[in-house]
């Protein structure tokens, strides 16, 4: 799919009015951006219902940070977008979930093949629904190091957990993931024959 | 996995815009405080300005009517409709014309106001002016004796003396665009959509009319050349049409520019109640409304009418062309850099001949 695309300083032209609190550079916000991040928040909450709330929510916090907000060129608005999106994300899944007591407490069944399985023929919609399968507190962990790129360190902090539980939420995220994969490619396969 | 969800994407729902509209513009309260006191400042310079170039005007309508200028109103600038010089006029009309530098005085009727700009043999002026005018001997023949015994008023006696009877002048206008190599430019044509593949976002802009008002002054240098500088004031507005989801909203965009222009113009042809000249420069235009600054080239070719000694009337039809200037607002300069424009206005003389 590709990427949200601009024109020129477009999108520099639309951080200046949103800047100047023009409601038709919102709309526009939302019509380039919104599909976007609700992507990114369909990988962190597992229920559609929630979806709107957080939406709203980013793009309020969005819209009413937009005079600290610094445009540093191209695609500098987005990806501060994507950060308040998780964070908003992150912040709903508080209320949800009390990170601070996980516990490893999910039997995850010792595979005795680790080989990372192919995952060239799961589309990504199938990908976030085995995501949204998973444990809140796995989920959480694997999104904030695979897609945003967070360290164990980070992810602690951000969740108020120890680094290790991070590393270890994240070891027996990949290995359920891996699991579901392996069933979706073998069931797949057995479709095809 | 990561490029796999890279650009992972899912129907937003709709949001309640009440919520975030007040959330933009809470932390952004409307300029609009500011905007009008910053309108009625500039509506005021341009008050005291026109005030100032007015009671100039006055001014001089009431004192200086200065005895040159009636003196040069009386001058046939039409050069072939003054009684015993009307056979050396019709000839040397264009040679003068051509070559202005090239003038012989004999005797003036009125010395105080016929300069010459240079004497030099009639013979060697002779030489010259057939050549140029690439005419036969036998015109050479006729203009011989007639300079010798008359005064030979070539125009650019006229112009010096015309241009000292009009050395500064104030000129007020209008100029708005016209329909020009751009067909899509009024408001009606001026649409352009774009959608974005990816989104159901369509942008529809409505370019409106700019309009312009400015004050200028104009500094003649000499018989051709003269600058001009002033103040502009020029209102932008513009529709812009946004269809974003199931969403669409409207928004008028205005912008108001001050604007600094830096002109020089070159007179090509008078005659005596009629110019033509060429004008060229830049302008420098700060918007009110943004940081935004707007730098623009421009073109133009003039004419002149001369209602009264000391009132003129003019329009110049020409262009614009509006550099980019990084700014993020659609605006009709943005969108289209060259225009074409009509300006017209009025041209006072302030100050004649010392």
């Amino acid at each position: 799919m590709p990427h949200v695309t601009f024109i020129g300083n477009e999108e520099k032209r639309l951080v200046e009015r949103l800047q100047k609190g023009d409601k038709s550079a919102a709309r526009e916000f939302y019509a380039r951006y919104a599909n976007s991040l609700a992507g990114i928040c369909m990988r962190y909450i597992s229920d559609e219902e929630d979806l709107k709330d957080v939406l709203q929510n980013t793009l309020a916090h969005i819209f009413s940070h937009m005079a600290e907000f610094e445009y540093r060129g191209m695609g500098s608005l987005q990806a501060w977008a994507k950060r308040v999106v998780v964070n908003e994300s992150l912040k709903f899944l508080r209320t949800k979930a009390h990170f601070e007591v996980l516990q490893d407490n999910y039997d995850v069944a010792d595979e005795s093949d680790d080989d990372v399985p192919s995952m060239g023929n799961i589309p990504p919609d199938a990908l976030r629904q085995m995501l949204s399968r998973l444990p809140i507190g796995y989920r959480t962990v694997l999104n904030l190091y695979v897609f945003e790129d967070k360290s164990h360190q980070e992810i602690a902090d951000l969740l108020g957990i120890k680094k290790n539980t991070s590393a270890s939420q994240l070891y027996k995220a990949k290995k359920m993931l891996a699991k579901m994969i392996r069933k979706y490619n073998d069931d797949n396969s057995h479709d095809n024959e | 996995m990561q490029q796999k969800m890279a650009d992972y994407q899912w129907p937003a729902p709709e949001l309640s815009w009440d919520e975030l509209d007040h959330a933009l513009t809470a932390n952004h309260p409307p300029m609009t405080h500011q905007l009008w006191l910053r309108r009625i400042a500039a509506a005021a310079i341009i008050l005291l300005i026109s005030g100032v170039g007015y009671w100039s005007l006055l001014h001089h309508d009431t004192e200086q009517m200065l005895p040159t200028t009636a003196s040069v109103s009386n001058q046939p600038i039409d050069a072939t409709s003054h009684g015993d010089r009307h056979t050396v006029r019709s000839e040397n009309h264009l040679t003068g014309c051509l070559s202005p530098c090239e003038v012989t005085e004999v005797s003036a009727p009125e010395p105080e106001t016929v300069i010459p700009v240079s004497a030099e043999d009639p013979d060697t002026l002779n030489i010259i002016a057939t050549e140029e005018q690439k005419q036969p001997n036998a015109a050479e023949e006729k203009v011989l004796p007639t300079q010798k015994d008359s005064p030979v008023i070539y125009p650019s006696d006229l112009h010096q003396r015309k241009h000292l009877d009009n050395r500064l002048t104030a000129k007020v206008y209008m100029s708005s665009t016209i329909m020009g190599s751009r067909t899509d430019y009024f408001s009606a044509l001026g649409e352009y959509a774009s959608s974005d593949p990816l989104q159901d976002s369509v942008k529809h802009i409505h370019h409106r009319q700019p309009v312009r008002f400015g004050l200028s002054l104009r500094y003649r240098l000499n018989a051709h050349w003269s600058v001009e500088s002033g103040l502009t004031y020029t209102r932008l507005s513009s529709d812009i049409n946004i269809t974003a989801g199931r969403s669409t909203t409207v928004t008028e965009q205005q912008l108001n520019y001050i604007g600094l222009p830096l002109n020089i113009s070159y007179e090509f042809y008078k005659s005596r109640h009629f110019d033509l000249y060429l004008t060229v420069g830049g302008t420098t235009e700060k918007c009110l409304d943004t940081s935004s600054w707007q730098f623009s080239l421009n073109g133009a070719v003039g004419a002149e009418y001369q209602l009264t000694d000391f009132l003129n009337l003019y329009a110049e039809p020409g262009f614009g062309y509006y550099f980019k200037n990084g700014s993020t607002m659609p605006t009709i300069y943005q969108d289209h850099p060259l225009t074409f424009n009509l300006s017209f206005g009025l041209r006072f003389i302030l100050k004649h001949a010392p």
